[in-house]
């Protein structure tokens, strides 16, 4: 099957249920091997993470990369060829290579392809997108969720793919987003997604036709959340626009493939794209208060922040 | 603490881009990133190669006019000192 994702085409024999199926040609493969993965030559390894049980490594061999998994196997990656092939343990679980697949490994190919990526949120307001950055807990997929309750288009979740530009675009991503228990209980999830599984956190998947933005959207902001206490004196939200250095500085740090795992020279030739989307998209501090009874509000003032300027009416002529 | 009569540079391990006459600073030594404000940018560029601190106080001051001497060397001891502390730059021992 063949899948539409991050603007370009993923042919792969695992099926991916959450994503538009689409034809033509692929500009990435994926295949599932069964046998053990190749011994690589002279390998490097540039980066390791564990988050909670998960740990994973990141080496660069002559061929390309290897991204491994304790709980999902080893993932090749040929960038020359855009083929990812997954070696998988048993038993790994099919939603995690998936995952992978979409988050990390995909973010590798798409960066070593010009393109700069975010971990976030996106939705297209008005005639632009904003995208939303921020640590885990900080309401990045909260506010997409609400401002697509809202009326906007839904661009992705987890990884914002930004194509420097000019002009700065995203593409649609993964029509799914990934939820906290409260913000399902507290926003119509159920109204804009198909299907909804509940986890440790809630799997919303089957975005309802016509909510899912269809095109590239020019990138009009990018939000980095600090979240604030709630005041009666307080205003629903308020911004606070980030000079070029600290933007390209902020920008760097909500990178989806941290430093860690890919390696400073990675990171250092990711910092002049920083520096391009920074240069070329305001980059604002937004600070919300974590409160449910001011969503609708916060929704209601960055929607009017993004809406498209009318120019003046001049007489005889009508406004455009 | 850097003196004027020091001389410092940047150190080798970083990476670093202009943007809208600020600039970003990737340390691979540290992994640490920095933003730099115009005037620190300006220093910045000026101890790329090895600069005698009141070489670089009189360059300054030959730029921005509007700025007494006691102040300016004030300020510029402050960015460099901060900059070492981040190992940003390091102070060099001349032969000479």
């Amino acid at each position: 099957m063949q899948y539409a994702v991050y603007g370009g085409t993923l042919r792969s024999e695992l099926p991916f249920p959450e994503l538009p199926t689409t034809t033509g040609s692929s500009n990435w493969l994926l295949e599932v091997r069964r046998d053990a993965p190749p011994v690589t030559n002279q390998a490097v390894q540039l980066g390791h993470r564990r988050v909670g049980v998960e740990e994973y490594t990141l080496l660069r061999h002559q061929a390309g990369y290897r991204l491994t998994y304790q709980h999902a196997g080893t993932f090749d990656i040929t960038p020359a060829t855009g083929t990812i092939r997954w070696h998988p343990i048993a038993d790994a679980p099919p939603e995690l290579a998936r995952a992978i697949v979409l988050g990390p490994a995909l973010a590798l190919l798409l960066e070593l392809d010009g393109r700069f990526c975010l971990h976030g949120s996106c939705v297209v307001a008005g005639a632009e997108a904003i995208a939303f950055v921020g640590p885990k807990h900080f309401g990045k997929s909260t506010l997409s969720l609400a401002l697509t309750a809202a009326g906007c288009r839904f661009v992705s979740d987890d990884t914002v793919a930004i194509e420097p530009g000019p002009p700065t675009r995203v593409h649609p991503a993964v029509p799914s987003m990934r939820l906290w228990n409260d913000t399902v209980e507290n926003l119509p999830a159920g109204a804009l997604f198909g299907s909804i599984e509940r986890g440790i956190k809630v799997t919303a998947s089957g975005l309802a036709p016509g909510v899912l933005a269809d095109r590239p959207a020019r990138l009009g902001a990018i939000y980095e959340i600090v979240p604030v206490l709630d005041g009666a004196d307080r205003a629903p939200v308020e911004r606070r626009r980030l000079g070029a250095a600290a933007a390209a500085v902020a920008l760097s740090h909500h990178r989806k493939l941290p430093d860690d795992l890919v390696g400073l020279e990675h990171a250092a030739a990711q910092l002049r794209r920083a520096v391009s989307v920074a240069a070329s998209v305001p980059v604002w501090q937004l600070m919300v208060p974590r409160s449910w009874a001011r969503i609708d509000d916060v929704v209601e003032t960055l929607i009017a922040w993004h809406q498209p300027v009318r120019s003046p009416a001049t007489p005889g002529q009508p406004a455009q | 603490m850097v003196q004027l009569d020091s001389t410092v540079r940047a150190t080798p391990d970083h990476v670093s881009a202009e943007v809208e006459g600020e600039t970003v600073i990737l340390s691979l030594t540290t992994g640490e990133y920095y933003g730099l404000n115009t005037v620190a940018a300006h220093i910045w560029r000026l101890i790329q190669e090895p600069r005698r601190v009141s070489d670089v106080r009189d360059e300054l001051l030959d730029y921005y006019t509007d700025i007494d001497e006691a102040t300016c060397t004030s300020e510029l001891l402050h960015v460099l000192d901060d900059m070492l502390r981040m190992k940003l730059v390091e102070e060099v021992r001349r032969e000479d």
